[in-house]
């Protein structure tokens, strides 16, 4: 296999492994929200955000992959740039942290998202408070994205 | 920094004053009503005091009876996604709300509604039954007999019935090889299952239904059903088309109606707020002849409630009174004007106790700048900031709701100047730009900084480094704190230790790198140690044993490692600010790929360009607003902020669903 094909593995877990776990939370969120609504269709707003919560992965996957298409010149003018099979797997292993941490942190996010509703349908008041809880579930697919992107932007 | 100044009260007067009393005080709506039933424990308050609760039986009928009538209408009303995504409420001014709670019959209108709620709750359960009935009877409708005439005669059983398809060759066998006197009349084969009316001798009964149950055959009836099938079908088809033009003229009728809805729903607020002002007595203490009111209120409102109730009312007495022992005041912002939508921020962790500072002011240009730092995007603060006007002018939302449009579009602001220092517009890659528009290149590095997309790890250290400031903020307003309130022990040890042993840290680090000289490093190693050992000596100053003190000290000292996860905390406001700006490339990207295509390329590139700027907008926007919460909350707040506080609720008109603009 050449580098480019490895690299294209690398574009494929990490866009893939964060829209997996994004659909998974977004999923888990989004028939909690459905089930609150039956109730009180009027919390559609509120809701919105804790089912959008977790999707936020699926584009941090989105976005490495991107960068790696770029960098790769897939895209855009020029021509393809060639890489060794080293490089390629150096590209393949630096989209693994933010398709791990995504895969990851997108489900159990849902999940917080998930009580995060039912509370919500009890105290809508304390909402704000939900959120920051589902963002402390996030911060490790924060991490994630940005060890891919300085590795991506780094000397490889 | 510090709360508003509270006086605690007591309002004593002639128990027949009590209605007016209240109603003045929900006017002037200033005062925080203790409930005084929490005292019945207390042997000098059992007596004055009753637990139950009052209510108005009126009132809440006619609160069910909006609301029913706001439900019907509600489904009428025109809503915007935007209005219903943001909460509208119904603004009107002092005068109109005067206008309609006096003079507006709401009878009439809430009766009507009711009315049409009903009947239209008749017609969906009759159109329910006609349906099912209608779909009972379709297989039959080519039975000619009437089906009343599927009825038994003396010696004959006759009746309807069906048999699933697959059984049917059983079926028709199984009689066929029986003794039994029987007909079959086929009428229909349908989903599955086969419609028949069968007839047989009386004295076959036996044989006949061992053969039916052994082929599953259902018995069908038609209580109370006359004439052919197909006639009745036809009935229950006009009867439904009738149904269905009353339901339209409820419908009509409902739309017609729904310009009153807006009223409806101010007359429910006000109808509850008087509710409110009847039940309230219940949380005063009264003997016979008077009653008792104990509450807070601002100091700076005190004269103003003083004076109104002396003119008002001979008869009451408002006089200053201490706090019960124990007793906390309850805490109110007071802020200026700039700050105030901030509290909104401050109120979703937890409003400040009384005794505590309020964080609101500090938090400012914090949560300002990191909330830029996410986005790093000119173009996009000015979109946001634009789009921001424009709901605080257009959409009539709640205060909290214009609290956060408000911050909203100050974010905007410092974004378009982040954006401006850090090159981002758009997403756009000046690199590529045709030369004729080279004049913007260089405008944008004339006014560049830092470009985040070349230079990553400097963007990466700005973020740290505002952090590092932030903290140290933290710690410096907890000290000022501590001065303030005479807590100078815990002002040194607790905050001052910290404030030496982490910044002398960085100096040390800074002078092994070279960054400033050696002998600064020389020096700050030594407040390092002067500042670890206050932390070691008096971390636990409590403990008695010094051996245990001595050891908790050393634990005290592992807070260093929260301090440096907490710096790096703030990798986030890059990792999300990098975000932005790749994501925003990305489009443009995709834009420029699309444009190539024949006949709609630039139909298609401008729509992408849109959809997809605003899209990242509105994610960023929302993930950078919740991870700088999440800044203020753990990172910032933990060093000096607690939040326990109780809010001051004064008993006042609280609407849920309008606001009464004040006389500009």
């Amino acid at each position: 296999m050449g580098g480019l094909e490895i690299a294209l593995i690398g574009v494929a877990l990490a866009v893939g492994m964060g829209g997996i776990g994004s659909s998974i939370g977004v999923g888990l969120a989004g028939q909690a929200a459905s089930g609150v609504m039956t109730e009180d269709p009027g919390k559609f707003g509120r809701l919105l955000l804790l089912v959008a919560l977790p999707g936020t992965q699926g584009i941090y996957g989105l976005l490495a992959s991107f960068l790696v298409i770029m960098k790769l010149g897939l895209i855009g003018g020029g021509s393809v740039v060639e890489i060794t099979q080293s490089q390629g797997f150096k590209l393949l292993f630096a989209c693994l942290p933010v398709a791990l941490t995504g895969l990851f942190s997108a489900i159990h996010q849902g999940k917080v998202c998930v009580a995060g509703i039912m509370m919500a349908a009890k105290r809508p008041e304390e909402m704000g408070k939900t959120l920051v809880l589902a963002v402390f579930v996030e911060f490790y697919a924060v991490l994630g994205l940005l060890i891919t992107i300085l590795l991506l932007f780094g000397k490889l | 920094m510090a709360v508003a100044l509270m006086q605690k009260i007591g309002i004593l007067a002639h128990i027949d004053l009590k209605p007016e009393i209240t109603g003045e005080l929900q006017h002037l709506g200033l005062l925080h009503i203790e409930d005084l039933r929490d005292l019945a424990g207390q042997e000098e308050w059992k007596e004055l005091v009753s637990p139950d609760e009052i209510t108005d039986a009126q009132l809440e009928t006619d609160i069910a009876d909006v609301n029913v009538a706001t439900d019907f209408l509600l489904g009428f009303a025109k809503k915007g996604f935007l209005a219903g995504l943001s909460g509208t409420k119904v603004h009107l001014t002092q005068d109109e709300y005067q206008s309609l709670t006096d003079k507006y019959d709401w009878k009439n209108l809430g009766d009507r509604c009711k009315k049409l709620t009903e009947e239209r709750k008749e017609i969906i359960s009759e159109s329910d039954t006609l349906n099912s009935q209608k779909k009972m009877l379709l297989p039959w409708a080519s039975l000619t007999v009437p089906v009343e005439e599927v009825t038994s005669t003396k010696n004959v059983e006759i009746f309807a019935g069906t048999v699933p398809h697959h059984n049917f060759a059983e079926f028709q066998k199984g009689l066929q090889e029986s003794e039994a006197r029987y007909y079959l009349e086929i009428v229909q084969a349908a989903d599955d299952r086969a419609y028949l009316v069968v007839f047989h001798h009386r004295q076959d009964k036996d044989i006949v239904d061992e053969i039916l149950n052994k082929t599953q055959f259902s018995q069908v009836t038609f209580p109370g059903m006359t004439g052919t099938a197909q006639d009745l079908i036809e009935r229950i088809e006009q009867r439904y088309d009738e149904l269905i033009q009353r339901a339209k003229g409820i419908e009509n009728e409902g739309r017609a109606l729904a310009q009153y809805l807006n009223r409806l729903i101010v007359i429910g607020d006000h109808l509850q707020a008087l509710l409110e002002r009847r039940k309230i007595p219940a949380k005063f203490a009264r003997t016979s002849k008077t009653f008792f009111i104990d509450g807070w209120i601002r100091s700076s409102h005190l004269p103003l409630l003083k004076e109104r109730l002396k003119e008002k009312f001979k008869q009451a007495a408002v006089f200053e009174i201490e706090p019960r022992p124990g007793e906390v005041a309850p805490s109110d912002y007071r802020n200026s004007k700039m700050v105030r939508p901030f509290e909104l921020i401050t109120s979703l962790y937890g409003a400040p106790s009384y005794f505590e500072a309020d964080p609101t002011p500090a938090i400012v240009p914090f949560f300002l700048i990191f909330f830029a730092m996410c986005l790093t995007d000119a173009g996009y603060g000015m979109v946001l900031a634009t789009l921001s006007l424009l709901g605080l002018k257009w959409l009539r939302v709640g205060a909290n709701m214009r609290k956060l449009l408000k911050i909203l579009f100050a974010g905007g602001l410092i974004t378009t100047l982040l954006g401006a220092l850090t090159g981002g517009y758009f997403g756009i890659n000046f690199e590529e730009l045709p030369p004729s528009l080279g004049f913007l290149t260089d405008l944008r590095s004339k006014i560049m900084l830092l470009d985040p997309l070349k230079e990553p790890l400097h963007f990466w250290i700005v973020g740290l480094v505002l952090g590092y400031i932030q903290l140290n903020v933290g710690v410096l307003v907890k000290f000022y704190w501590n001065l303030k309130n005479r807590r100078l022990l815990d002002a040194f040890v607790d905050q001052v230790s910290w404030l030496m042993l982490i910044n002398s840290l960085v100096l040390f680090g800074f002078a092994k790198a070279g960054i400033v000289a050696g002998w600064i490093g020389s020096l700050s190693m030594a407040a390092a140690v002067v500042g670890a050992a206050l932390i070691v000596l008096f971390y636990q100053r409590e403990e008695k044993n010094p051996l245990a003190r001595f050891f908790w000290g050393i634990y005290g000292l592992y807070g260093v490692t929260g301090y440096l996860s907490d710096i790096l905390s703030y990798t986030r406001l890059f990792a999300l600010g990098m975000a932005t700006a790749v994501i925003a490339m990305m489009v443009n990207v995709i834009a420029g790929m699309v444009s190539n295509i024949p006949l709609v390329g630039i139909v298609l590139m401008l729509v992408v360009l849109i959809v997809g700027h605003l899209f990242n907008i509105a994610i960023n926007v929302l993930s950078g607003f919740i991870h700088t919460l999440r800044l203020q909350f753990m990172e910032f707040f933990s060093k000096f902020y607690e939040g326990s506080g109780r809010p001051l609720r004064p008993f006042a008109f609280n609407f849920e669903n309008s606001v009464i603009e004040r006389r500009k």
